[in-house]
């Protein structure tokens, strides 16, 4: 990162911080007192051996002394309370901000939320903003406090003598230069490190997650050899970039660490002089104690910087992303009619959906079938504004979808998806998301209709059971049960169903296709069909090649014809295995 | 749920931590050898101020002594920025040797261990360990170690100069420092107990926000968007709460533990004063004196920070040690050569995890030159029987054999020259697609060509850049499930092995892969002892022994006409399942 993407993503940070800048104010104001305290002690120090030059009251000293450990003292609880006015502010920005992020996924295109976006999503609300969190906790007090401790005690110097101030400046102003030759090239190896380490994570989770089906095959007990290569990736870059900035950071430190370097001959031949007093030679002395401290913790915080605003502008993008329109207000009359008229829909580039037409009337049953990856899937989504259609109108009734409020389009349509998610709550609570007001015998009413009651009732808490917790795992044709469930109880007049490529046992399959009618009568259905058992008596097939709809009609008219439907029929026919 | 507040913390560091040094223990000592000679070093410029200081208050300066000052800081100045290059050079390079040989060892471990000892952690905790717990080692050697060593060796110089000038000053400032030392390690205690819990606390904040997230299709979908946001945001606003009230409880304590501390050059000053007015020592000594107790005091305080990351490694290293004490299992000698290729279960009981069994005795043969389908409702044992044929685990008791040889006798060559094992999700292990056809083994490019055609992939083959020497990706990702598979069934063909087992892809593809892969499946299973585990109609119907399992236990065995007319278990759900295969709309 350079250090314009660092001073823009310090701009950001700052407007992240904003609904906080009071409470962070305060801590910030606490840690530039204890800044300035904390040289005290040495000032009270000045004074005692000036009093030694002086020949003053020996008790003094005693005094002194008293009030250096009193100000150490008072020092070190307004930082304390510093970091606690901080840390109040970094948990309420925490809090705040992943509230909006969230809040603000909710408005994204569905399919953008979901499938591989979601975990670059779940990076930024949990590790990036951590950092954010950090940033508020501790690197902003600090970075003010250090500057500001820094640039008080450098003025007062200077008004005290230019010349030993210059000459204690000096050293650390030598010592920054290296830091900052040093780092020069510190974002490509921040970069290379981080794609090595990236490369070896994804490995190592492959590893793992693939160690019960490796080890049927492959018993061998030494490293992969890939997995091997991103160690030793991991290893070389590191050593690279510290190869690198280890001359240049050991003589920074050694630096900040000597501020007196300079000042013992400089003060030293002014006082020889007779140009300086001996007494601001010792003050010179004595501060140059304290001089690195907030120095040294300011190379710390440069290098803190660097990660947080980096995610501070992953975070910043993440809230530009584009949301879908949504119209507010009363919904327009409209039936129960889908319609889609000319829709085309490209998915980053790639030309999914071409010209696609068809009318499915209200109460009818229409089927989606195609060879994998032929665009089935999105036809389904597209109908529930996972995204919106490039070209043409998806209408429902006479409406355009678009022109629906999505909460209210969402309350006319029931989804069954082939991955069932379920909340880590309670059965009924996991339920009732299809109707927020219905009661328990409304919820155990859909879950008879769906066949899961019984196994719900089985359970040892009922339907207060949570999922996921201990004793409580369901298989996948109990969790699909669930949702259709849902969906029941939902009783939306359209139903969309992608269905289960899966085989379950066929005591399964026979209970969840009863579930599936109890959800689809009455209803107009789209259903996407892996199997073509599903589709025989469906009022209308579509069948889906490339993006193109390729051929419409029922299982009778489909088969009497030549064509992609006719041979994929033949197909699945053939009777697999040994015969 | 909001975790339970963690008791167990441990700042035992010492002993772990050498072993994870290992080879490279010399290595690090030499480095902070180094670093030990930079804190004497860097301790001299301060020997001078005070000298200096004394000879301000004598009024005493001469050039020729500021000049020998001057050469003093500056070569003590040197010494320190060589030794301490010298020592980070040694660090940072032993740092990632470090890392790269914990983590070969901790990918050893976990593959020598018995597979259900590393299934039983869960999945992110092992990753975690070989990525951030070794990072985290390394940044101590690399970071801490250092400071540790001068937080240590500065205090000690003091101390003995200070002895040396004044004995009382100097016993004060080592019983301070006891003092001192003796209550960070208190404040370390309570932090390392509070940052654990709230790590904890943090982690299953992160898991809501990942369950939000993943659940927004569903909030989405059924129009509840603000329910389940206003859920979450409660829930956390508790954890908020929970966060704050860990901070508020711990920072008092510290605050006034640190603040005792910095009493610390108070309380030398002033016995420097008292013994200045004691008439101990003089005025330029008092100065020389003050100078050199804040020199010490302020070492006294980097011991906080110096620890400060001590908790959070010696929980690293734990875990790692846990890792690498996995159990090691045994590899058997070669054992007795079966003379058939049957394959027998004889009362097998297994669970995998102890109070749940999945197996309760359970008994079959699989016959040679015949095709036995294991059917059965999930979890009733089937993919378990793939596990200990294929050496995952042992039976509990009862035996597996092959050709009356106990499969437990047999050394892992053998195991793979008898049995092939197919599964639905096939892994390719890193290499060419020739390698994964051959499993390393020595067969010409004829046969390989012969057993890829046989298995229907070598079109595909064909099509790859650099046909067989195509590097398969990782973990086989160049190719598609259906392709990897069919490339799996290639190298049973190839390496020909009297018995092979088959998982059934539960998945349905589109109609022309799946007849590929039966034309492949056709080449392979002809003649050989053949166990699949089934999941279609067809295959059932098809198989010349169908093994019907219920609940851990062989319900029934027989034909299909057999156990159709038997009317058991099996007749009625094969009856159920045609009934519900009539499509959604039966009746209209």
């Amino acid at each position: 990162m350079t250090e314009r993407a660092i001073t823009s993503g310090t701009r950001v940070l700052l407007r992240f911080t904003r609904p906080v800048a009071g409470v962070l104010t305060v801590a910030t104001i606490l840690a530039v007192v204890s800044s300035v305290l904390e040289l005290a002690p040495f000032f009270f120090l000045y004074l005692a051996i000036e009093s030694l030059i002086d020949g003053s009251e020996p008790s003094l000293l005693i005094w002194y002394g008293l009030a250096a450990g009193g100000a150490a003292a008072l020092q070190s609880v307004t930082w304390s309370a510093a970091m606690y006015v901080s840390h109040v502010a970094a948990y309420e920005q925490l809090h705040s901000l992943r509230v909006s992020l969230l809040n603000r996924f909710t408005r994204l295109p569905l399919g953008d939320v979901t499938g591989r976006h979601s975990g670059d999503l779940q990076r930024v609300v949990i590790d990036d903003v951590w950092h954010l969190e950090l940033f508020v906790s501790h690197s902003f007090p600090e970075f003010v406090s250090s500057v500001a401790s820094w640039l008080i005690v450098t003025g007062w110097l200077v008004v005290v003598d230019w010349r030993m101030a210059l000459a204690t400046f000096a050293v650390v102003a030598v010592g920054w230069v290296i830091l900052l030759v040093g780092s020069r090239r510190s974002t490509y190896y921040m970069a290379a490190t981080n794609r090595a380490k990236g490369k070896m994570s994804r490995r190592l989770v492959e590893l793992l997650d693939g160690l019960l089906t490796t080890a049927v095959l492959d018993r061998s007990r030494s490293v992969p050899k890939n997995l091997g290569e991103a160690f030793d990736e991991v290893a070389k870059t590191n050593s690279e970039w510290l190869g690198r900035f280890t001359p240049y950071g050991t003589a920074y430190l050694a630096l900040s660490r000597v501020p007196a370097l300079l000042i013992v001959p400089v003060g030293g031949f002014l006082v020889l002089a007779g140009q300086a007093p001996a007494d601001d030679l010792l003050l010179f002395l004595v501060i140059g104690l304290g001089y690195g401290l907030p120095i040294l913790r300011l190379r710390r915080i440069y290098f803190q910087l660097n990660s947080i605003s980096y995610s501070a502008g992953v975070i910043d993008e993440t809230m530009a992303a584009a949301t879908q329109p949504e119209r507010d207000g009363p919904a327009p009359a409209h039936g129960t009619t889908i319609t889609f008229d000319e829709v085309s829909f490209g998915y980053e580039d790639a030309d999914t959906l071409r010209n696609i037409s068809f009318v499915a009337p209200s109460g009818s049953l229409t089927a989606i079938v195609g060879p994998t990856g032929a665009g089935k899937s999105t036809i389904a989504r597209l109908a529930a504004r996972f995204w919106d259609v490039d070209e043409g109108s998806i209408r429902l009734g006479e409406v355009d979808i678009r022109d629906l409020p999505l909460d209210h389009l969402m309350s006319q349509v029931a989804f069954v998806f082939q991955d069932t998610f379920l909340f880590r709550d309670t059965v009924l609570e996991n339920i009732r998301l299809g109707h927020p007001d219905a009661t328990l015998e409304q919820v155990a009413g859909a879950a008879r209709l769906a066949n899961i009651h019984d196994v719900v009732a089985r359970l040892s808490d009922g339907y207060d059971s949570v999922i996921g917790s201990r004793g409580v795992d369901l298989s996948g044709g109990e969790r699909q049960r669930i949702a259709i469930a849902r969906a029941i109880l939902h009783d939306s007049p359209l139903v969309i169903l992608d269905e289960a490529t899966a085989f379950v046992d066929p005591d399964s399959e026979a209970i969840l296709r009863d579930a599936l009618h109890a959800l689809t009568a009455g209803k107009t259905v789209l259903i996407v069909a892996h199997r073509l058992s599903t589709v025989v008596d469906a009022d209308q097939i579509l069948v889906i090649d490339q993006g193109r709809l390729v051929q419409r009609g029922t299982h009778q008219e489909l088969i009497a014809v030549e064509g992609t439907y006719k041979s994929l029929w033949l197909d699945w026919e053939r009777e697999p295995i040994g015969s | 749920m909001i975790p339970q507040r963690s008791e167990r913390t441990s700042l035992a560091i010492t002993t772990p931590l050498r072993r994870a040094l290992g080879a490279h223990t010399s290595r690090v000592s030499r480095a902070l050898a180094w670093h030990a000679i930079q804190s004497v070093a860097i301790s001299v410029p301060l020997l001078v101020v005070a000298l200096l200081a004394a000879r301000l208050v004598d009024n005493q300066i001469d050039s020729e002594f500021l000049w020998l000052a001057t050469g003093t800081v500056v070569a003590s100045v040197a010494v320190a920025l060589l030794s301490a290059g010298a020592g980070n050079t040694l660090l940072y390079t032993g740092a990632y040797d470090i890392g790269l040989d914990l983590r070969r060892q901790l990918v050893t471990s976990v593959r020598s261990a018995p597979i259900g000892a590393v299934l039983a952690k869960p999945r992110g905790e092992v990753t975690s360990i070989i990525d951030r717990d070794v990072d985290d080692i390394q940044s101590f050697i690399n970071g801490r170690l250092p400071d540790l060593t001068s937080s240590l060796i500065g205090p000690l110089i003091l101390a003995v100069i200070l002895l040396v000038v004044d004995f009382v000053v100097g016993l004060a400032f080592i019983l301070g420092f006891l003092l001192v030392a003796l209550g960070y390690r208190s404040k370390l205690r309570m932090q390392a107990r509070h940052v654990s819990y709230r790590s904890e606390l943090r982690a299953t904040q992160d898991e809501r926000v990942v369950e939000f997230i993943q659940g927004i299709e569903v909030a989405k979908a059924f129009g509840v968007r603000s329910e389940v946001t206003s859920r979450l945001d409660e829930s956390l606003r508790t954890y908020k709460e929970e966060n704050l009230r860990s901070v508020r409880r711990t920072i008092p304590i510290s605050a006034g533990l640190t603040a005792a501390a910095s009493l610390l050059i108070g309380v030398l000053m002033a016995v420097v004063g008292w013994r200045y007015i004691e008439g101990a020592v003089d005025a330029p000594t008092a100065a020389g004196l003050l100078i050199l107790v804040a020199g010490a005091a302020r070492a006294s305080l980097a011991v906080g920070s110096a620890t400060g990351s001590i908790p959070g490694t010696a929980a690293s290293l734990a875990r790692i040690n846990q890792l690498l004490d996995l159990p090691r299992e045994p590899v058997p000698s070669r054992g007795p050569e079966p003379l058939r290729f049957d394959v027998a279960f004889e009362d097998v009981e297994f669970e995998y995890v102890p109070g749940r069994p999945v197996l309760h005795g359970a008994s079959f043969d699989a016959p040679v030159r015949m095709t036995t389908a294991l059917v059965g409702q999930s979890g009733a044992g089937k993919t378990t029987i793939l596990h200990l044929l294929a050496g995952l685990w042992s039976p509990d008791s009862g035996r597996v054999t092959v050709g009356g040889v106990d499969l437990g006798l047999l050394s892992p060559d053998q195991r793979s020259d008898l049995i092939s094992i197919v599964l639905q999700d096939t892994y390719l292990p890193d290499g060419t697609v020739r390698d994964a056809i051959t499993a390393g083994r020595d067969f010409d490019d004829a046969a390989v060509e012969a057993a890829a055609r046989a298995a229907r992939c070598w079109e595909v083959i064909e099509s790859l850049p650099l046909g067989l020497d195509t590097p398969v990706g990782e973990g086989g990702n160049r190719l598609s499930g259906g392709e990897r598979q069919r490339v799996a069934i290639a190298r049973a063909l190839i390496l020909d092995t009297p018995i092979v087992c088959l998982d059934e892809a539960t998945a349905a593809l589109d109609a022309t892969t799946e007849r590929k892969l039966q034309e492949a499946l056709a080449a392979l299973l002809r003649d050989r002892t053949v166990l699949v585990v089934a999941h279609r109609p067809t295959t059932i119907r098809s198989a010349d022994r169908i093994v019907v399992l219920d609940e851990g236990l062989v319900a029934e065995v027989g034909t299909y006409d057999e156990l159709m007319q038997a009317g058991g278990v099996f007749a009625a759900r094969t009856i159920a399942l045609e009934e519900s295969k009539r499509g959604l709309r039966r009746s209209s």
